[in-house]
């Protein structure tokens, strides 16, 4: 048996045309899209139904607690993209400590939220309050599992990244990153923003 | 090849990586000029600064139909050019391969589909045997006696 490597025959694909890591990180992003859109669409669609009752609902929500996680993970996908770019260059000690900050931001994302959610249930609007608590919790709930799974994975690529491996995942959760950040893009006008509607 | 691999045992990077920009190594087509990070996050802030107190100024308006496309374009309008924004300088989907689009494209087809054929029972309340209305039961009191 041979002791030399192999690169893995998956990541040298060529009929897709591009990485097949990427391509993966395509497949989730697209499956990704049908969940979250398929839960927007089914809030979109109770929202017209149940309209001045769901609008006197959303005024209980925090929009500047909203528009500060907006703004926490836009700043976030900024330094993804920026971890992206040096990677690219081949300095994977910056692209791991960009990585990090991008963590951080999304600890700070889960922080407001938890704060969110404890001032809402303690005045009564728990999950199971309304149809549109529920929707709220399932909604920022699941986008929020999301950004911890996106967090574990992030960590883990910035461990290999920092000592020079693996560069290339670099961009793939940073993909993943962005999505994450278009979801939430979605949602906040949704559930915060909507209120005089 | 384009996304060739370094000699690595593991590959690395696509040697690509360490010579080009980042778009170029997505792309069928290379643009012409691209946008720096720092100016498109700029431009994101300015339009979350937007679609944060747009909606708020609106409230002042008295007349309905122009308070709601207010609302809606500084709202939803925003988040899309924003989203826009985001897949197409930061996830490269503007110099992504042009079948990734068109994936995207159709799963956002099965989405509405999926809303196009649920929406009719949901939208309107009453029909042969049902009525909504009479089954939905608005939990504000609930609420308030629970506070109480």
């Amino acid at each position: 048996m041979s002791n030399s490597f192999h690169a893995p025959i998956a990541t040298g694909r060529e009929s897709a045309g591009l990485p097949a890591g990427r391509l993966g990180t395509w497949w989730v992003v697209a499956s990704e899209i049908v969940i979250f859109g398929g839960l927007i669409a089914s809030f979109i669609m109770y929202r017209l139904r149940h309209g001045e009752f769901w609008a006197s609902q959303a005024e209980h929500t925090k929009l500047y607690a909203g528009a500060l996680n907006t703004f926490i993970l836009l700043t976030s996908s900024y330094f993804a993209v920026c971890a992206h770019q040096a990677a690219q260059q081949g300095n994977g000690k910056k692209a791991a400590k960009l990585l990090f900050r991008t963590i951080l931001l999304g600890a700070g994302f889960l922080c407001v939220k938890a704060y969110e959610y404890t001032s809402e249930i303690t005045a009564g609007y728990g999950p199971l309050s309304d149809l549109f608590w529920s929707f709220y919790y399932i909604s920022t709930g699941l986008h929020g599992l999301h950004v911890i799974a996106g967090m574990i994975m992030m960590a883990i690529i910035a461990k290999d990244a920092s000592k020079e491996n693996h560069l290339q995942r670099v961009e793939c959760i940073g993909i993943y990153w962005h999505f994450v950040d278009v979801v939430w893009i979605f949602l906040f006008p949704l559930f915060y923003i909507a209120s005089g509607l | 090849m384009w996304f060739g691999y370094s000699s690595s045992p593991y590959f690395t990077l696509p040697q690509v990586f360490n010579t080009t920009p980042v778009h170029s190594m997505n792309s069928e087509k290379k643009p012409s000029s691209h946008p720096t990070y720092r100016n498109i996050y700029i431009w994101l802030l300015i339009l979350l600064a937007i679609s944060i107190w747009g909606p708020v100024l609106a409230l002042e308006i008295e007349n309905r139909t122009v308070l709601v496309c207010t609302v809606l374009f500084t709202a939803f309008g925003i988040g899309f050019i924003k989203a826009g924004m985001v897949a197409s300088w930061f996830m490269h989907l503007n110099t992504e391969k042009k079948f990734i689009t068109r994936l995207l494209i159709v799963c956002l087809v099965f989405m509405i589909l999926l809303f196009a054929g649920v929406a009719p029972d949901v939208l309107i309340p009453k029909g042969q045997n049902r009525d909504l209305d009479s089954n939905y039961q608005y939990p504000s009191k609930k609420i308030i006696n629970k506070k109480h």
